[in-house]
C-alpha cells in the first residue's frame, strides 16, 4: 500500500510573460539616480543610495564560504519596472500576477489566518493590506517606498541603524538598488493574534530582488511576520540581496518566520539583523529549501535579559549550497541563546551551518546552547559545520553541539517490516527528522514545509 | 615582520578573527645546541628550508632522527634565552619531548612515523615563543601539555588512511597574563571504519587571549567511521578573550560526528563543597581544574613527570 503524496511542483515554477516589462540591466551611478527617480525618493535616500555604491565598489568580495565567481552584475537586472502600483484590493492586481499569488495560496491565506498581506513580484510592491482593526490601534503595514514617503521621520530613525550600508559588500549593493520590501510598526502594548505575511516572488530572467523589510514592535508588543519566497526556475543566474532590519523593544516578541524556496538559478545573498531591547525576544524560524547559492547568517543583537531562539532547516539537493547559520552579540547581562539547526543534504548537494557568537564583557550570566543536526542521504553530499564562539567574560555558560548522521538501517528495516517500501521508509524518517522544526511553523506553513520537503525527496532516495 | 599563522582548513567570516594569527616577531638565531636524551638514540643534521602547517618558515633547521624500542624514551631541550627551529622525526615505541626554558623561541616541527604513544610537554615559560607542529601519520595516541609562555602556537595534523585506524590527540593548555595561544587540530578521515578524537582541556586567566580551532574532516570514502571533538574550557577571569571554532566536515553519510564545546566559570558547587572541607578558594580552584586535566594527565607514561606538570600547573595558577 502506497501513501504518497501527489505534488504538484508547477505551483512554484509559474512564468509570467514579460513583454511588457522594461528591465535595468548592470549598476552606475546613473542607474542608482535613474531608480530613486523613477521612485520619486527624496534627496537623503538617493544619498544613501550613492554612498553604499561607492562602498560597494570598495568594498571586497568575501574570501570565505561559497564560489560567487559566477557574479556578473552587469548581466543582472537590477530594476525591473512593470508600473503597477500597490493596491490593497486583490482586483486591482493584474491578473496574470494575481493568479501567481493564487497558486501560492497568498489570498486563501490573507482570509484564513492572516492579519495582513504584503506581495511582491520583481521590483515592487503589487499588494498591501492590513485590517482594519489594527490600522485603527496605529499599526503600520505598508510597502518600504511607500513608507519613505508617508513616514518619513520613523524610516529615518531606524533604516540603516541596524545593518549599515559597509556592513559587507552585498549590503552595500543592496542599499544602493533597494526596492520594495516591507515596513511594519506595532505600536506600544498592542498584541497581534494573527500574523502579517509578505511574500516575495522573482519572476524575471536574469533579475535581482533587493526589498528591504524594517520592522518595529515597540514596548510590551507581540508581533508573528512571515516571510514567503520563490521564483521559477531558468538557466541564467537571478541574484536576490534583501535587507531585513528588526527592532524588538522592551518586553516585546518578535516571531520572524521564513519559508524560503527560490528556484535553483538563485544566489540568495541576504542578511538580517535584529536589536532586541531589555526583556525583548526574538524567535527565528527559517525553512531554506531553494537557491544554487545561500549565504544567510540572521544577527541577534541582544541586551539585558534579552532572548534568541532560532529553530532551521535546510534542504540541499543537487547543485545546492546552503551555507546558513546565525550570528549572535551578547550585549546585555543574563541573555540567552537556544538554536536548533538541522540540515539534509542529498544528490550532491552542500549544507553548510556557520555560526558566530561574541559574548561581550558586559554580558555577564549569558547563557547560550546551539545544537546541530546534519542527515545525509549520499555520499555524493557535504554536510559542514563550522561554528566560532568568542567569549570575552568569565561567567557565561556556552554549549555547542553537532552531530552528522545517515538514516540508520535498523530504523528502515523496522519499517520496511510494517509494510512500507524502502522509498516510503526513508521519506518518514526524513519527515521525522525535519518534524521538530516543523512543527514550530504555523499548520499551513508547516504543510508547506512538508510539502517542499516531499518534492525534494520524490524519485530520489529509494 | 608581520606573519599570518596557522590558517584553519576552511575559513570563515573574518570579523570575528579566528581564521589565522596575525604576529609581530623579530627572530634571533643563535647556534643549535644537543637535545638530552635517555633511552633513545637519535642522529642530527642541520638541513634547509624549514616548513611546518603553522607557516613560520625558516632557512635552517635542526633535523632530528629519534630511535627507540619498547622503554619509555625521552628527549629534551632545555634552552633559557635561546632559539630551536627543528625537525623531529619519531620512529620510536613510547617517546617523551620536553621542551624547557624561560625566554625561549622554539619553532618545531614533530612528525610521527612510528608510535604507541608521544607525549610532547612545552614547559618553556615567561618570554617564550613556540610554534609546535605535530603531523601524526600513524595510530599512536598523542598528548600535548601547552603550557609555555608569552605566545603559543601549536598545530597538530593527521589523516587517517588505514582502514580500522584510531587516532587520538589529546591536549591540555593554560594561559595567563597576556599570553596569546592559537591553537589548530585537524584530524582527516580517509579510510572506512576509522576513529578519531580531538581532547582539550584549557583553563584561561587574567587577559589570556585564545584561539582554538579544531576539524574533524570526513573524506568520501570514509564509511563507517566516527570522530568526536571536545573543547571543554575554564575561564577565570573577564578579561580573557576565548575564541572557538570546532569544525565538522562530512563528504560521506555512513559516519558518526560529534563536537562540543563547554565553556564558562568554575562550577561553585563543586568549589563551595571544597571550601566547607577546609581548603581555600585558590586551593579549591585549581584541585577542581587539575581534576579536569587528570584524564588526559593520566596518558603520561612517567609518574614523576606528571607530578612535575602538575606542580607546573599549580605554580602558574
Amino acid at each position: 500500500m502506497k501513501t504518497r503524496i501527489e505534488l504538484d511542483d508547477n505551483i512554484y515554477n509559474k512564468k509570467v510573460k514579460e513583454e511588457s516589462v522594461s528591465k535595468i540591466v548592470g549598476l552606475t551611478k546613473e542607474i542608482v539616480e535613474e531608480i530613486s527617480k523613477e521612485k520619486d525618493e527624496p534627496k537623503w535616500v538617493l544619498d544613501i543610495r550613492l554612498k553604499a555604491l561607492d562602498y560597494f565598489n570598495k568594498l571586497p568580495m568575501p574570501n570565505w564560504g561559497p564560489d560567487l565567481s559566477m557574479l556578473n552584475l552587469d548581466e543582472i537586472s537590477t530594476y525591473v519596472k512593470r508600473g503597477i502600483n500597490t493596491s490593497d484590493k486583490w482586483e486591482d492586481v493584474p491578473e496574470e500576477i494575481k493568479n501567481v499569488f493564487d497558486k501560492l495560496g497568498i489570498p486563501e491565506a490573507e482570509k484564513k489566518s492572516l492579519a495582513g498581506v504584503g506581495a511582491q513580484f520583481d521590483s515592487e510592491m503589487v499588494y498591501h493590506k492590513v485590517q482594519d482593526d489594527l490600522k485603527k490601534q496605529g499599526v503600520i503595514y505598508c510597502n518600504f517606498d511607500t513608507a519613505i514617503k508617508e513616514y518619513p521621520d520613523l524610516v529615518k530613525e531606524y533604516f540603516t541603524k541596524a545593518v549599515p550600508i559597509m556592513d559587507h559588500k552585498f549590503i552595500a549593493l543592496h542599499y544602493a538598488l533597494f526596492s520594495g520590501g516591507s515596513f511594519v510598526y506595532i505600536p506600544k502594548g498592542v498584541h497581534l493574534d494573527n500574523p502579517l505575511q509578505s511574500y516575495f516572488r522573482l519572476n524575471s530572467k536574469g533579475a535581482g530582488q533587493f526589498e528591504h523589510t524594517l520592522i518595529i514592535v515597540e514596548e510590551d508588543s507581540y508581533l508573528e511576520f512571515i516571510e514567503g519566497c520563490s521564483a521559477p526556475g531558468y538557466n541564467t543566474l537571478n541574484l536576490h540581496a534583501g535587507c531585513v532590519e528588526l527592532f524588538v523593544k522592551k518586553n516585546a516578541l518578535l516571531r520572524f518566520s521564513t519559508i524560503e524556496n527560490w528556484s535553483k538559478n538563485m544566489l540568495n545573498l541576504n542578511t538580517k539583523k535584529a536589536y532586541v531591547d531589555e526583556n525583548g525576544k526574538i524567535e527565528w524560524i527559517m525553512g531554506s529549501f531553494g537557491s544554487k547559492i545561500s549565504m544567510l547568517y540572521p544577527m541577534s543583537i541582544l541586551e539585558d535579559n534579552a532572548k534568541c531562539e532560532m529553530t532551521q532547516l535546510s534542504f540541499a539537493g543537487k547543485g545546492q549550497n546552503l551555507d546558513t547559520g546565525l550570528k549572535v552579540v551578547c550585549n546585555g547581562k543574563n541573555t540567552s541563546t537556544v538554536v536548533n539547526s538541522k540540515s539534509i543534504s542529498k544528490d550532491g548537494g552542500i549544507c553548510t551551518f556557520r555560526s558566530n557568537v561574541l559574548v561581550n564583557k558586559k554580558a555577564s550570566n549569558s547563557k547560550l546552547s546551539l545544537s546541530c543536526e546534519s542527515l545525509m542521504l549520499d555520499s555524493i553530499s557535504r554536510s559542514d559545520t563550522i561554528p566560532s564562539c568568542t567569549i570575552l567574560n568569565d561567567d557565561t555558560i556556552f554549549s555547542h553541539e553537532a552531530k552528522i548522521g545517515k538514516i540508520s538501517d535498523d530504523t528502515i528495516f523496522y519499517l520496511m517490516s510494517r509494510g512500507l517500501s524502502e522509498e516510503e521508509a526513508k521519506s518518514i524518517i526524513v519527515r521525522g527528522f525535519a518534524e521538530p522544526i516543523s512543527k514550530v511553523f504555523p499548520v499551513e506553513y508547516a504543510v508547506e514545509m512538508n510539502r517542499l520537503i516531499n518534492m525534494e525527496l520524490e524519485g530520489t532516495i529509494g | 615582520m608581520e606573519y599570518i599563522l596557522n590558517k584553519t582548513p576552511i575559513r570563515t567570516t573574518n570579523n570575528f578573527k579566528v581564521n589565522d594569527l596575525k604576529l609581530d616577531l623579530d627572530i634571533i638565531k643563535t647556534k643549535f645546541k644537543d637535545f638530552k636524551t635517555k633511552n633513545v638514540n637519535i642522529n642530527t643534521r642541520i638541513e634547509n628550508n624549514f616548513e611546518s602547517k603553522i607557516g613560520l618558515l625558516e632557512d635552517k633547521y635542526l633535523f632530528v632522527d629519534v630511535f627507540n624500542n619498547n622503554e619509555v624514551g625521552y628527549l629534551e631541550y632545555d634552552f633559557d634565552n635561546d632559539y630551536l627551529t627543528s625537525l623531529i622525526n619519531v620512529n620510536a615505541s613510547n617517546l617523551i619531548i620536553i621542551f624547557k626554558g624561560d625566554n625561549a623561541f622554539l619553532n618545531t616541527k614533530i612528525v610521527i612515523n612510528k608510535a604507541k604513544s608521544v607525549s610532547i610537554v612545552n614547559l618553556t615559560s615567561k618570554d617564550s615563543k613556540s610554534f609546535i607542529s605535530i603531523e601524526n601519520n600513524t595510530n599512536s595516541i598523542v598528548n600535548f601539555i601547552e603550557l609555555g609562555g608569552k605566545i603559543k602556537v601549536s598545530n597538530y595534523y593527521s589523516v587517517i588512511n588505514e582502514e580500522n585506524s584510531i587516532n587520538t590527540f589529546n591536549s591540555i593548555y593554560l594561559g595567563k597574563e597576556d599570553e596569546v595561544l592559537d591553537l589548530n587540530y585537524y584530524i582527516g578521515f580517509n579510510n572506512k571504519n576509522t576513529k578519531g578524537s580531538i581532547n582539550v582541556e584549557g583553563v584561561l586567566l587574567d587577559n589570556a587571549h585564545k584561539s582554538f580551532k579544531g576539524t574533524i574532516d570526513f573524506y568520501e570514502g570514509s564509511k563507517g567511521s566516527s570522530g568526536d571533538e571536545l573543547e571543554n574550557v575554564v575561564l577565570l577571569s573577564d578579561k580573557v578573550i576565548s575564541r572557538s571554532l570546532p569544525m565538522l566536515l562530512c563528504h560521506e553519510e555512513d559516519v558518526s560526528g560529534t563536537h562540543a564545546v563547554s565553556k564558562g566559570k568554575i562550577d561553585e558547587e563543586k568549589l563551595f563543597y571544597l571550601m566547607s572541607r577546609g581548603l581555600s578558594e585558590k586551593e579549591s580552584k585549581i584541585m577542581i581544574i587539575l581534576s579536569n586535566f587528570n584524564k588526559i594527565l593520566d596518558n603520561i607514561p612517567d609518574i614523576n613527570l606528571k607530578n612535575e606538570i602538575i606542580n607546573e600547573i599549580s605554580k602558574r595558577l
